[in-house]
C-alpha cells in the first residue's frame, strides 16, 4: 500500500496508508469533498467531507442510503433495513460516531442481504463521513477512518479559532448515543461567540433510530448578556426548527423562524435582560466560592425547552467537597446533577427520564474560558 | 463551570428521549429486548390470558422512585389508591379507565382551542377535515373519527419523534403520538373537546401480557371523557389503558410537558393474578 496525502482544497489535510480510485471531487452544491479509497473488496470505501457542516449525525444516517443505492443495481429494491450497531467515542479530541445498518432487499423475489458500516467525525465544523458497503472489512474500515480522523488538519478561515472547547459524550443506560463539542471564540467586536453542535441518535426499535442534530450559536456581551442567538435543528434529515433571538428597540426581543414545519413569530417583551451561555458560567462558578446550599437563579433562552419565552434556570451547590462538588440545575420540570471539580470543570452530570438514565461525560477540555 | 448551558443541550436531549420513549407501542410490531428503549419492565405472575380477557379490572402494583408522586398523579386522574409502599403503589385499573373517571373535572370551554400541537386551523388539517366531513356522518361520532385517523396515517412508524397535528395531515406517518394529536385536533375541530393522554398500555396476548410506553385521545362527550386511540383501533388483544398525564403545554415548549408525563412513568410493573 502507498502513502498518499490528501489537501481538500485550503482547508484539510489527510494522511492515509492507502490508495485512491481517483483524485478527491469536490461537489459545489452540496459542499462537500468525495474520495474513494481501495480497499481488497468489491466496493472502495466511500468518504466525504462536509464543510461549513452542523450535522454530521444526520449526514452519516443518510449517506448509507445514497451510498448503497450507487453500489446496487436497478432491478434490486431496498424493503427493510435493520440497526446493527451504534455509538459514539472520542478519537484524540474529536468526536466520532459510528452506525452500521443491515438490509434486506429483493431481486426479481430473490432475498439479498447487505450491510453498511459508516463512521463519522467532527471537527471544526466540518463532517469527515466515510461508509463501508462491502460484507465484512469492518477492520479494514475501522483502520482507514482511525487513520484519516488522526491525520486531520483543518484550516478554514470562515471558521473562528476558538479559546475554549469541550466535548462530552453522551450516553442512554450503558450505550453511547452522541456527543455534543462546544466551543468559544471572540468576534472581531470582541463579543464572545458560543456554539455547539450535539448530535444525537437513539433507537426506539430494532428497525428504527431516530437522528437529531442541533446547532446553536450564541453572541454575548463580555459580562454575560446575552446578544442575540440562533439555533437549528436537523431531524431524521428534516428541519424540525431553524429560530433566531434578536433584540430591537421597536419590538423588544423577538423570536423569529420555522418550527414544526410552521412558521413562528414569539414575542418575547423588552423587561428582560437574558442571560448567555458565559454569563451562566460567570454565575455558575461564583456559586462555587459560596457555602453549600447557596442558590442562584436568571432568566435565560433555553429554547430546547421553550423557545417562546425566558425560562428561569436555578441553581443549587447541593455539596461542597474537594474536586466533588454536586450543583443542582434546575429548570422546569427538569433537574440535573452535575459534578463538578474545583477548577471549575464539569466532569459529568445526568438526568433521569422516567426509568432511563441519562449521562454526559466529559472527554475533551481544551482552553480556558476568559 | 458553565453549568447552566448545559441545560440547553441536557433539555435537547430529554425532548428527544421523551418524545421517542411516549410512544412505544404499535398495533403490529412488539419486540422483546432491553437493548432499545422498549418495554416497561413487568412482571405477570400465573398469567392467565382467558382471565386477562374476560377481566373487567386489574390489579397493579407500580414501582417508581417517589410513590407519593404517582399516588398524587393517580388521583389527579380520579383514581384510588389501594396501598402506598416505600417502593410502589397498588391500584385497580378498569377497562378504558378514563371513561370511568373525571367526569365532573371538565371545566367547560377547556380543550377546544387550536394550538400549536393541536393547530386544527392549520391549512393541512383543514384540508383533511374537509375529506373527514365528506366521508363521515354524523360528524361528531368518536368511533368515525377515530377511524378516519387510523386510515389517514398509513404507514405506521416509529421514526418521527412528536409531531404536531398538521405535520401528521400532511406526512401521514407516525406512531401513537401522531395518532393522538391528529385525533385530537380533529376532534376538537368539529366540536368535541379533546386532549393528549400519556401512559402505559398493557396488552394480553395469548402467550404473555406486556406494557409500553403509549400515547391516546380522550374526548369529552355525553358528560364524560371517552378514551380514543387511533394507533390501536384494530388491536384485537385485550387491553388496559394506565394514564399517567395530561399534555397540558400544548404550546411550543411541549417537550418539557412530555417529559413531566415520562417522568410519572414506572420503573417496574407487576400484574396481580386475576
Amino acid at each position: 500500500m502507498s502513502y498518499k496525502n490528501l489537501a481538500l482544497g485550503d482547508d484539510h489535510n489527510f494522511s492515509l496508508l492507502g490508495e485512491l480510485n481517483a483524485d478527491p471531487v469536490w461537489n459545489s452544491e452540496g459542499e462537500y469533498w468525495n474520495f474513494e479509497v481501495n480497499h481488497k473488496g468489491d466496493s472502495p470505501f466511500e468518504c466525504f467531507v462536509f464543510t461549513g457542516d452542523f450535522e454530521p449525525i444526520n449526514r452519516l444516517s443518510t449517506l448509507q442510503e445514497v451510498v448503497i443505492g450507487w453500489y446496487m443495481r436497478d432491478d434490486v429494491e431496498i424493503q427493510n433495513k435493520l440497526v446493527l450497531r451504534s455509538g459514539a467515542h472520542v478519537q484524540g479530541n474529536i468526536p466520532v460516531a459510528g452506525l452500521d445498518y443491515l438490509y434486506y432487499m429483493d431481486e426479481k423475489g430473490d432475498a439479498i442481504i447487505a450491510t453498511t458500516q459508516g463512521q463519522v467525525a467532527y471537527n471544526n465544523e466540518h463532517a469527515l463521513v466515510c461508509v463501508n458497503v462491502d460484507f465484512g472489512y469492518r477492520k479494514s474500515f475501522n483502520k482507514v477512518f482511525t487513520e484519516l480522523v488522526d491525520s486531520w488538519e483543518t484550516n478554514s478561515k470562515k471558521v473562528l479559532d476558538p479559546y475554549y472547547r469541550e466535548v462530552y459524550i453522551v450516553s442512554l443506560e450503558e450505550y453511547s448515543v452522541g456527543f455534543v463539542d462546544l466551543s468559544y471564540s471572540k468576534d472581531s467586536d470582541g463579543d464572545t461567540v458560543y456554539q455547539d453542535v450535539t448530535s444525537f441518535m437513539i433507537r426506539p426499535d430494532p428497525l428504527s433510530v431516530q437522528t437529531s442534530d442541533n446547532y446553536h450559536l450564541e453572541y454575548s456581551t463580555p459580562d454575560g448578556y446575552l446578544i442575540n442567538a440562533y439555533t437549528y435543528e436537523v431531524s431524521n434529515d428534516e428541519l424540525e426548527k431553524s429560530l433566531s433571538l434578536n433584540f430591537t428597540d421597536k419590538d423588544g426581543w423577538v423570536v423569529e423562524g420555522t418550527m414544526n414545519g410552521k412558521s413562528v413569530t414569539f414575542d418575547l417583551g423588552d423587561d428582560d435582560y437574558p442571560v448567555s451561555s458565559l454569563g451562566h458560567h460567570q454565575i455558575s462558578k461564583s456559586l462555587l466560592t459560596e457555602e453549600e446550599g447557596a442558590t442562584a437563579e436568571y432568566l435565560g433562552w433555553v429554547e430546547s425547552a421553550d423557545p417562546s419565552k425566558f425560562m428561569k434556570t436555578t441553581l443549587e451547590l447541593t455539596r461542597k467537597d474537594t474536586d466533588n462538588n454536586q450543583i443542582l440545575v434546575g429548570i422546569g420540570p427538569l433537574k440535573i446533577n452535575a459534578n463538578v471539580n474545583d477548577s471549575g470543570a464539569a466532569k459529568s452530570f445526568g438526568v433521569r427520564v422516567g426509568d432511563l438514565q441519562m449521562n454526559y461525560y466529559l472527554e475533551v477540555s481544551e482552553g480556558a474560558i476568559e | 463551570v458553565q453549568l447552566s448551558n448545559r441545560i440547553q443541550w441536557v433539555s435537547r436531549f430529554v425532548a428527544l428521549v421523551s418524545l421517542v420513549f411516549a410512544c412505544q407501542a404499535v398495533a403490529d410490531d412488539y419486540t422483546d429486548t432491553d437493548l432499545y428503549i422498549e418495554q416497561i419492565k413487568t412482571e405477570f405472575p400465573q398469567y392467565d390470558y382467558k382471565k386477562f380477557k374476560k377481566a373487567d379490572t386489574i390489579s397493579l402494583s407500580i414501582y417508581h422512585p417517589s410513590p407519593s408522586f404517582l399516588e398524587k398523579r393517580w388521583r389527579e386522574f380520579g383514581f384510588s389508591t389501594n396501598a402506598v409502599r416505600s417502593k410502589y403503589i397498588q391500584v385497580t385499573v378498569p377497562k378504558l379507565a378514563i371513561s370511568q373517571s373525571n367526569a365532573t373535572i371538565y371545566k367547560e370551554g377547556s380543550y377546544v382551542d387550536s394550538t400549536f400541537v393541536l393547530d386544527y386551523e392549520e391549512d393541512s388539517v383543514q384540508s383533511l377535515l374537509k375529506e373527514f366531513e365528506a366521508e363521515n356522518s354524523p360528524v361528531n361520532s368518536i368511533k368515525n373519527t377515530a377511524r378516519f385517523i387510523d386510515n389517514w396515517i398509513p404507514l405506521k412508524d416509529r421514526s418521527r419523534g412528536f409531531d404536531v397535528a398538521s405535520q401528521v395531515a400532511e406526512n401521514k406517518i407516525g406512531d401513537c403520538t401522531e395518532h393522538a394529536v391528529l385525533l385530537g385536533a380533529t376532534s376538537r375541530a368539529i366540536g368535541n373537546p379533546a386532549r393528549v393522554v400519556l401512559g402505559l398500555v398493557i396488552i394480553g396476548t395469548e402467550q404473555q401480557a406486556m406494557s409500553f410506553g403509549h400515547a391516546w385521545t380522550e374526548i369529552y362527550a355525553d358528560g364524560r371523557w371517552q378514551l380514543a386511540d387511533a394507533a390501536l383501533r384494530g388491536l384485537e388483544e385485550p387491553a388496559f389503558y394506565v394514564p399517567f398525564g395530561v399534555l397540558e403545554n400544548e404550546g411550543p415548549g411541549y417537550s418539557m410537558g412530555l417529559f413531566e408525563s415520562i417522568a410519572a412513568l414506572p420503573t417496574k410493573l407487576v400484574l396481580e393474578p386475576i
